[in-house]
């Protein structure tokens, strides 16, 4: 075998490692991006599926047992609802129509068992610098 | 004042065109005094932007909020220097500050001496191609983003600076990410002279090699205090995220990173010229789309950038640089044939290319990674994410098998090494790995990838003390210094290679704070009623003063100071804060950090109920159970660390040492 060869087979064995590497991680750590809409809609087919999903949260049904570190309450979007439980911390602002990102998996009972929620930025800040750039 | 910087801006605009042009004509013509001054031209856009510059912290600092850049992120309470770090809190601001950094950076190398021949010819391309970028921001703080633009409406006061922005980080983290970013665009500019010119040698190269670690530097330094920023004010309990603007930053690096080594190969052995020509339009076009990222909003990200128009210009920009670039490199293919080919599979050069590979592979993809939601969705019509997760798995086992080449690569030869020359170099730190690993092994490390990352560090570390072992010792053979001076002119007498030691160094000082802290991170929450405690790792805390408030001008301070233990060894107290901005909706958390080199304890006050808020900003007692969320992470201080050493280190490659008649031979160990 020429040297080129060999440095070609070496490159090749690398670049086969790298591309093992990034499909594999796709395949275990890829979450659907869904609309609460579509979420109810595929129902038991996404069971267990990683997914994130964003709303906006229902004020009136946030329940917070810091006994337990416990959060329930609901989000909604285009007049569709979805129950979420979170075994954690209330996050700062989780007031009546924030717009949260959850991260988590659809139990079989429909509720959705958020591992993380993200809070979009709230403040008036994203809204001003979107006014600030039209203008 | 804000006439002055918007007229400085107009004519800004005026002036890099004029000076493109002028240099154009004065190539072309080969006038000289055209050239000359086009290179006028580059100083005015300097000193243009400067005042533009001056003119907005001036602005901002008197509060003129006439100015809707003003009115949007100061408020007249603000302390002068978050009023001045306002500067960049916007996308004008930050656009005006990288035409400022690039206007700056472009007059200082159209000033510079060049060497007779070669470099002078290359200069004025060089300066047309770094006002041609500046031109595109000209452009954008003038039309599409211009800090000056007057308040739409009256403003008693300003909104105030986002309360995340107050820390010390603002200052420090986007200027140097900038200053890394435009730094970029130097070498870049040479590269495409050295193609527009057909010289493509290794000239370019060596003119940029300080420009090229300077950029580095700079962006090594912004995002690591990027993290630490992060750390100490997002309050989740780490300092990275993979989030899409921290990869962003990223991802230059690592082609930088690449860069900065392959170009050792070009200068050596005359190898790898397309690849470094491909690798620094990647870089410089990451730079590009690093800001397009932090700037246009298309990727959800939890630092907060709005939505903007901007992004179209940006992408015809990118479009447009790598079309032309492209076009040049494959229309001067030829010339960029190497002339060396590898010669061995083990040797130097075969280790430089696998740390190429897996840079870039890394680079690859946390790119796709990131981009992975737009991808899908194009693709598919499913928008599909990708998290955390899934860039640690393809980066950790790249990131360790990187470290152990930094060890491996100084222990080989140049072009080829022989099996015998292997055993011998490898031999003695092999042993020492070998014993290092059994004994942290007994030690109680367990986990796989931890007991690897340490073990590799610990390689490198073992080489590199060999390394300067072996040079001190042949240095006091030849020259019969004593063993200090002997010591301090090696380093000295070979700054690049032992700046590079340092910085290796500096690599694995990270390695090992990265790999503590998220492997034996240990985390806790609780809710504790007044005088109960909880046990997180080793520490004990305890709720004894129930929560309390501080009420200031322009904020409420809701605290506690917990009282902290390890063991039976009493360690004080430990403040842990929630503070409520009259500028913020939402509490902002100011977290408990007790830290040393073994570990950090980190305190989240993580809620306490309305009924508990309000009574205490009424300064009664609170009643109901406090949550505290709790992280012992350790090592963390030695990322932090690694970062001086790695300042330390890249300094003193940089620095100009004495000229030296021969050149150092930077091979593998001789005997």
């Amino acid at each position: 075998m020429s040297k080129k060869t060999k440095i070609t087979l070496g490159v090749l064995v690398i670049l086969a490692a790298l591309g093992y590497l990034m499909v594999s991680g796709f395949s275990q750590f890829s979450a659907y991006y869904l609309t609460i809409e579509e979420v109810l809609a595929k129902g038991d087919s996404i069971y267990g599926d990683p997914l994130r999903v964003s709303g906006k949260v229902i004020g009136d049904s946030v329940q917070w047992d810091p006994e337990k570190v416990l959060l329930k309450f609901k989000v909604q979007e285009n007049g569709k609802t979805l129950s979420v439980v979170h075994n954690g911390v209330r996050p700062d602002n989780f007031d009546d129509g924030q717009g949260v990102i959850l991260e988590g998996t659809l139990r079989e009972d429909g509720v959705f068992q958020a591992d993380s929620i993200l809070v979009q930025c709230p403040s008036k800040y994203e809204a001003m610098e979107e006014g600030n750039d039209s203008g | 004042m804000a006439e002055i910087g918007y007229l400085a801006l107009l004519f800004a605009l005026l002036v890099t065109l004029y000076s493109i042009i002028a240099y154009i004509l004065g190539i072309k013509n080969d006038n000289k005094r055209l050239l000359a001054s086009a290179r006028g031209g580059v100083l005015s856009l300097a000193v243009l932007t400067t005042v533009a510059s001056g003119s907005l912290v001036y602005l901002l600092l008197t509060s003129d909020f006439s100015v809707e850049y003003v009115a949007h992120y100061t408020s007249s309470y603000l302390p002068p220097v978050y009023k001045a770090a306002a500067f960049w809190a916007g996308n004008a601001g930050s656009l005006l500050l990288w035409l400022w950094v690039l206007a700056v950076i472009a007059a200082i190398v159209a000033y510079s001496r060049p060497k007779r021949g070669q470099e002078e010819e290359m200069l004025p391309y060089v300066s047309m191609i770094l006002m041609i970028v500046a031109l595109f921001f000209t452009y954008l703080v003038n039309f599409v983003a211009n800090p000056f633009e007057p308040a739409a409406k009256y403003y008693a006061d300003g909104y105030g600076l986002n309360p995340l922005l107050q820390n010390p980080g603002m200052i420090i983290h986007p200027t140097t990410l900038y200053i890394g970013y435009v730094g970029f665009t130097v070498p870049y500019a040479y590269a495409m002279t050295a193609l527009i010119l057909r010289k493509t040698g290794d000239a370019w190269i060596k003119v940029t090699r300080r420009w090229t670690l300077f950029a580095w530097l700079f962006l090594s330094i912004g995002i690591i205090y990027g993290a630490q920023w992060a750390y100490v004010e997002l309050g989740w309990g780490g300092y990275w995220a993979w989030d899409p603007v921290e990869n962003a930053s990223l991802l230059p690096w690592l082609t930088g990173t690449a860069f900065l080594h392959s170009v050792m190969i070009q200068e050596r052995k005359g190898m790898l010229k397309v690849w470094n020509i491909m690798l620094i339009l990647v870089t410089f076009l990451l730079t590009i789309f690093g800001t397009f990222l932090t700037r246009s909003g298309i990727l959800q990200s939890v630092h907060a950038f709005g939505d903007s128009n901007l992004g179209t210009y940006f992408l015809v920009f990118m479009g447009a640089l790598l079309a032309v670039s492209l076009f040049l490199a494959l229309d001067r293919l030829p010339l960029l044939r190497d002339q060396n080919q590898f010669e061995s599979v083990l040797s130097k050069e075969s280790s430089f290319l696998l740390n190429n590979l897996l840079l870039v592979g890394s680079a690859f993809a946390v790119f796709f990674g990131t981009m992975y939601p737009l991808i899908s969705e194009a693709v598919t019509g499913d928008k599909v994410s990708v998290q955390a997760p899934f860039f640690n798995t393809v980066n950790v086992p790249i990131g360790i098998v990187l470290v152990a080449l930094i060890g491996v690569c100084p222990l080989i030869a140049w072009k080829r090494a022989t099996l015998r020359n292997l055993v011998v170099n490898f031999l003695v730190p092999f042993i020492a790995t070998v014993i290092f690993a059994v004994a942290a092994y007994l030690y109680g490390i367990r986990h796989l990838a931890a007991l690897v990352s340490y073990t590799v560090s610990a390689f490198v570390v073992f080489t590199i003390i060999l390394e300067v072992y072996h040079g001190v010792r042949v240095r006091r053979k030849m020259t019969g210094e004593g063993l200090l001076t002997a010591f301090g002119r090696l380093f000295t007498r070979n700054r690049r290679r032992y700046g590079g030691y340092l910085v290796h160094l500096a690599v694995v000082m990270m390695v090992v704070g990265i790999t503590g802290s998220s492997v034996y991170k240990v985390e806790g929450t609780a809710s504790l009623d007044k005088g109960e405690s909880m046990q997180v790792g080793d520490y004990t805390l305890t709720f004894d003063e129930g929560l309390k408030a501080t009420i200031e001008p322009h904020k409420a301070v809701i605290y506690t100071d917990l009282v902290v233990s390890k063991g039976d060894q009493a360690l004080g107290r430990l403040r842990t804060a929630k503070e409520a901005h009259h500028n913020a909706e939402s509490l902002i958390t100011e977290v408990g950090v007790k830290g040393g080199l073994r570990e950090d304890l980190f305190v989240i006050l993580a809620g306490f109920s309305e009924r508990d808020y309000r009574a205490v900003l009424e300064g009664r007692p609170s009643q109901d159970p406090v949550t505290f969320k709790v992280f012992v992470n350790p090592l963390v201080a030695w990322f932090w660390l690694g970062e001086y050493v790695l300042i330390l280190g890249t300094l003193f490659a940089m620095w100009p040492g004495r000229r030296l008649k021969a050149p150092v031979t930077a091979g593998g160990m001789k005997r």
